[in-house]
């Protein structure tokens, strides 16, 4: 088992303005504040598909990381004119540790 | 305590607590500062929401910290919860308190809330589509990059909304017909080989391919850093949908099932306030000043909210019943006198027992952000909001307020600072605290309350 951790920056919602879903699964984010969520959780070794959607202003940027603490994905994005912005679909393997 | 030692307070909580929102002159209203969804000054009474984190705000009436925190969760008819705490003191008990609900009255506050967002949504199309698009995206960036590495006269210019397999086709004949050459002028048959086999890789690529076929594929670029930098487990920060869509407009005929630009928020708050004032009893319509007592009561209050969503636009709504109570202190002395000497010792209290009104509490917030006044590229965001709140206790009378808070925030960090200024108008009736107008201005810091 490994664990994921998933951190995002320029969430102006809060905790209502993204959602995580890992394996087809969605992921509770926890809001820590000044647009910051974050969530963590075990996984299994396999390659998985995650995506994350975000909301807020229009044009404003956001972050994104996902690591296992072996392999790091780092995005970067600005949200639409209608607010949202997405990673889409990712592939992501995960190695024991 | 006075307002310089408040200040100082101010000064030393703030660091100790490692995030702070300070609100210098601020009127107790709820300027949403700087976020969409929810308010980053933390009010109690914003429909919009608490925002995460923690605030310490100075205001001419008093001193206030609050510190909140939300959670996602999964449920049919709830999907988010957050727990929130305020505590205050005010300054001097010269301030007239009108309302339990205000932002700095004098008490300990706590809000529980649950409620829904149409945002938090499990999307399963618009994830896959996105994805195929960026796989997409993705390709046409490898195969720009594969341009590169032919001399100038050899380079292409590929419409933007060409697909993946049709550039690599029309890439593949400007190889072929300008291959790489390097610092000499000679051909460089390891660049021009390594280039064949991105082409001939890419070329796998379908309008269906999922992000395991990019993953894969990435496998081969490892050794070419210039390659391997598209590449989601690189490190470096890759692009998003919406980014792609703006380096290849038109690209885009995958992506379906897009969330509408339209969205709300639904949720429910009980708002317990712990509040307590000294005061002097009245009996038979005397005041016993020597007698020195303490009033302490919870106070509750029910509040539901729905928050609307469109755009830059964002519209709130609260409405709610509960209990408030006027705490009106005023300076009572004993005097000693000895001879033609007098002295005179004095405390605030409150004379006679404060009395809980039960009050209907309402108010609305109209937001947008960010304003058309900076361009998209600049390092500024800007947002105007108009906060009216009406409080009316069933004994009659109400308290109401307009604010009109404009701010502005770094676009890369909004939720982090803010400054801004707020033209505010108050009138009230029975009780009369009066009719007054203020500007206060504002600035605001509030980083994560976490390390990152």
């Amino acid at each position: 088992m490994a664990q994921i951790t998933v951190k995002m920056t320029g969430i102006s919602r809060g905790a209502t303005g993204a959602t995580f879903t890992w394996n087809q699964q969605l992921k509770s984010l926890t809001d820590t504040g000044g647009g910051n969520l974050s969530t963590a959780f075990q996984s299994d070794p396999g390659t998985f598909l995650y995506a994350i959607v975000v909301s807020g202003n229009p044009g404003d940027p956001w972050t994104a990381s996902v690591t296992d603490g072996t392999t790091t994905h780092n995005h970067a994005g600005h949200m639409s004119p209608a607010g949202f912005d997405t990673t889409g679909d990712t592939a992501f393997t995960v190695v024991n540790p | 305590m006075n307002r310089s030692q408040l200040l100082i307070l101010a000064v030393v909580m703030g660091p100790l607590l490692c995030f702070a929102q300070t609100q210098s002159n601020a009127a107790p209203t709820q300027a949403d500062a700087s976020g969409k969804g929810s308010d980053p000054a933390q009010s109690f009474v914003s429909p919009l929401g608490l925002g995460t984190g923690a605030t310490l705000a100075v205001t001419q009436k008093g001193t206030n910290i609050s510190a909140s925190i939300a959670r996602q969760m999964f449920n049919p008819a709830i999907n988010f919860w957050q727990v929130g705490f305020s505590g205050t003191a005010n300054t001097n008990g010269q301030a007239e308190v009108y309302s339990s609900q205000e932002a700095d009255s004098p008490a300990f506050k706590a809000q529980v809330g649950l409620g829904k967002s149409s945002f938090i949504k499990f999307r399963p199309v618009y994830t896959a589509t996105s994805g195929e698009f960026r796989v997409q995206a993705w390709c046409r960036d490898e195969v720009n990059q594969v341009n590169n590495t032919l001399p100038g006269v050899g380079q292409i210019k590929i419409n933007s909304s060409t697909s993946c397999k049709d550039a690599v086709v029309v890439e593949q004949q400007a190889l072929k017909a300008t291959p790489p050459v390097d610092d000499n002028g000679k051909p460089d048959s390891k660049t021009q080989a390594f280039d064949q086999q991105v082409l001939a890789s890419l070329g796998t690529v379908t309008a269906n391919s999922d992000p395991t076929v990019r993953q894969n594929i990435c496998k081969t670029f490892k050794d070419n850093k210039d390659f391997y930098q598209y590449c989601d487990d690189s490190g470096k920060p890759q692009k998003s949908v919406e980014d792609e869509h703006t380096a290849y407009p038109g690209l885009d005929t995958y992506t379906k099932e897009a969330p509408s630009a339209f969205q709300w928020k639904i949720w429910g708050n009980w708002t317990p306030v712990l509040t307590s004032t000294p005061y002097r009893p009245v009996v038979d319509g005397v005041a016993n000043l020597s007698d020195k007592l303490n009033w302490t009561k919870l106070l509750n209050t029910g509040v539901g909210n729905v928050a609307l969503y469109y755009r830059s636009l964002t519209f709130g709504v609260e409405g709610g019943f509960g209990q408030t109570v006027q705490i009106k202190q005023q300076n009572v002395c004993l005097t000693t006198t000895s001879g033609s000497y007098s002295a005179q010792q004095c405390s605030m209290a409150m004379v006679g027992q404060p009395v809980p009104k039960n009050s209907w509490i309402s108010s609305t917030a109209l937001q947008i952000s960010p304003l058309p006044i900076f361009g998209k590229s600049a390092a500024l965001s800007s947002g105007a909001q108009a906060v009216f709140s009406y409080t009316a206790p069933t004994s009659g009378g109400h308290s109401s307020e307009l604010a009109v808070p404009f701010y502005i925030s770094p676009s890369a960090t909004r939720m982090s600072f803010v400054l801004g200024i707020q033209p505010t108008w108050d009138w009230n009736t029975d009780p009369m605290v009066g009719n007054k107008f203020s500007i206060a201005v504002f600035a605001g810091a509030r980083p994560s309350n976490t390390k990152n």
